[in-house]
């Protein structure tokens, strides 16, 4: 074997990839058995519609691995998409104005952006310098305001270091992470 | 049907929306396909230049290739060596401590390829942590169905008084979505920069044999009696989905009975290549893809239309 016979592709992970046309059937065809196991569970339609634009969104990098303006741009699409079923969504399950009912739909929210961010934007997202570093400490004192404010109605040491804790888990996990 | 109408518009807007900025985001920037095609049409095989080699074929602003250079080197793309850039190897995965590590232990030898063992990645418990967030769901549906009266009584026990039970489970879900993606990046850091793997132009494979090794794992080229590319099923269902592909490499030994076993090695392929190269003792393969491998490793920040 001599080494003319190793080529390589322009992009190296396309020889491990499945081909740009069977990416997008198998992403179809899971849209699809999706959208067949929302319409036999038979829930009300602006749920299915909620669900079907989440798992679509969450579908999409995992099974689609081109890499071009196009998958960005729709990444960023289906990211939109499903934050704004998800903040609609959330505004018509209210059913309390309690403050810390309130802040619980926050949380709930600000992990959802954050999340869904990671996952779909993982191209434009993964970037360490500080405006990141900035954005995550924001985050994480949003997330402590908050969470304290639900904990308050409990003693002070779950208060307190409760919403320690799962500040530092959140801010751990929402950190940038490095491709390999 | 009001609110139906009001769903499907907000989502279609969004969507639209969102999807324009992303374009524009990923909107190649000519300038720094300018600097990167200098680099790769010049300064290849780690050859050093100053930022004014730059700013004199492409014609730009010192200030704008500077801050190009800055970039380039955030991402690992070029290295800046007092006032000089040097273009990294394509291959070469390692932190710029390890860099330097493998530098000093293979006597400054043009390193061809560097990245780490994945012990621990495509291995059935460890994608079983998503089973956690599984019984999260779970929970969340069982209160929220009342699938077990107890459990929903219970939550309606320690929740204070006036919060919504809904507002907790969706707060409960989220919470179990970043215990899950912690604890990966626990795994991952934990499993990632331990068990470094480089291939050397001269000095052969050095490999970490533990984790509190300095590269004390040696094959030195001529004593590599074959290489082998091994993926399981998994890895290579994996394959199609994870970011960043792996598999095994084995490299037998002339006059050892076991082979070494590289496990979840990141572009195996690669690897492969590479050390079939060394083996053979030329290393045209590389040079006449360089030009390709620099362009893909580069590319990651200027994607391809």
């Amino acid at each position: 074997m001599s080494e003319e016979e190793f080529p390589i592709s322009k992009r190296l992970e396309d020889a491990y990839r499945f081909k740009t046309s069977t990416q997008i059937l198998i992403y179809l065809i899971s849209l699809v058995v999706g959208a067949l196991i929302l319409s036999i569970i038979n829930w009300p339609l602006t749920d299915c519609i909620v669900i079907f634009t989440v798992y679509a969104a969450l579908a999409f990098p995992v099974i689609i691995k081109v890499e071009n303006p196009w998958k960005i741009g729709i990444s960023l699409g289906l990211y939109g998409a499903a934050m704004a079923a998800i903040i609609t969504w959330t505004i018509t399950f209210i059913e309390s104005f309690n403050l810390r009912s309130i802040s619980l739909y926050v949380l709930f929210l600000e992990i959802m952006t954050v999340e869904l961010l990671h996952h779909l934007g993982e191209d434009i997202a993964y970037k360490e310098d500080k405006k990141i570093y900035i954005g995550v400490g924001i985050l994480s004192a949003i997330f402590f305001i908050f969470l304290y404010i639900f904990l308050s109605a409990y003693d002070w040491r779950v208060t307190v270091f409760g919403s320690i804790i799962a500040t530092i888990i959140f801010a751990y996990a929402i950190l940038p992470e490095k491709p390999i | 049907m009001l609110e139906l109408i009001s769903l499907v518009i907000s989502i279609g807007v969004a969507f639209g929306t969102c999807m324009l900025i992303g374009l524009k985001l990923s909107k190649s920037d000519p300038d720094l396909e300018k600097v990167i095609d200098a680099i790769v049409s010049n300064f290849l095989d780690e050859r050093k230049f100053h930022i004014n080699s730059i700013v004199e074929i492409t014609g730009l602003s010192k200030n704008k290739v500077e801050a190009i250079l800055k970039r380039l080197e955030a991402r690992g793309i070029v290295r800046k060596r007092g006032n000089m850039y040097q273009l990294v190897d394509p291959l070469v995965f390692l932190t710029p401590i390890d860099m330097e590590r493998a530098r000093r232990i293979t006597k400054d030898d043009n390193i061809l390829y560097g990245a780490y063992q994945n012990p621990y990645l495509p291995r059935l418990y460890f994608l079983a942590m998503y089973l956690i967030f599984a019984a999260d769901i779970a929970f969340v549906i069982s209160v929220f169905f009342n699938i077990f009266p107890g459990l929903t009584n219970w939550v309606l026990k320690i929740l204070p008084e006036g919060v919504s039970v809904n507002a907790f489970l969706l707060f409960t879900l989220g919470m179990g979505i970043i215990f899950v993606d912690a604890l990966d990046n626990i795994i991952k850091s934990w499993a990632r920069e331990k068990y470094s793997v480089v291939v050397g132009e001269k000095s052969g494979i050095s490999y970490d044999k533990s984790l509190a090794d300095e590269l004390s794992g040696k094959i030195r080229r001529g004593a590599i009696a074959d290489v082998d590319l091994q993926f399981s099923l998994l890895q290579k269902i994996l394959n199609y989905f994870i970011r960043v592909p792996v598999g095994d490499v084995i490299v037998r030994v002339k006059g050892e009975e076991k082979p070494v076993v590289f496990k979840n090695m990141p572009y195996p392929r690669e690897l492969f290549y590479v050390i079939r190269s060394i083996q053979l003792g030329s290393l045209g393969w590389r040079k006449r893809y360089a030009r390709t491998l620099m362009m893909w490793r580069a590319r990651a920040m200027v994607p391809a239309t």
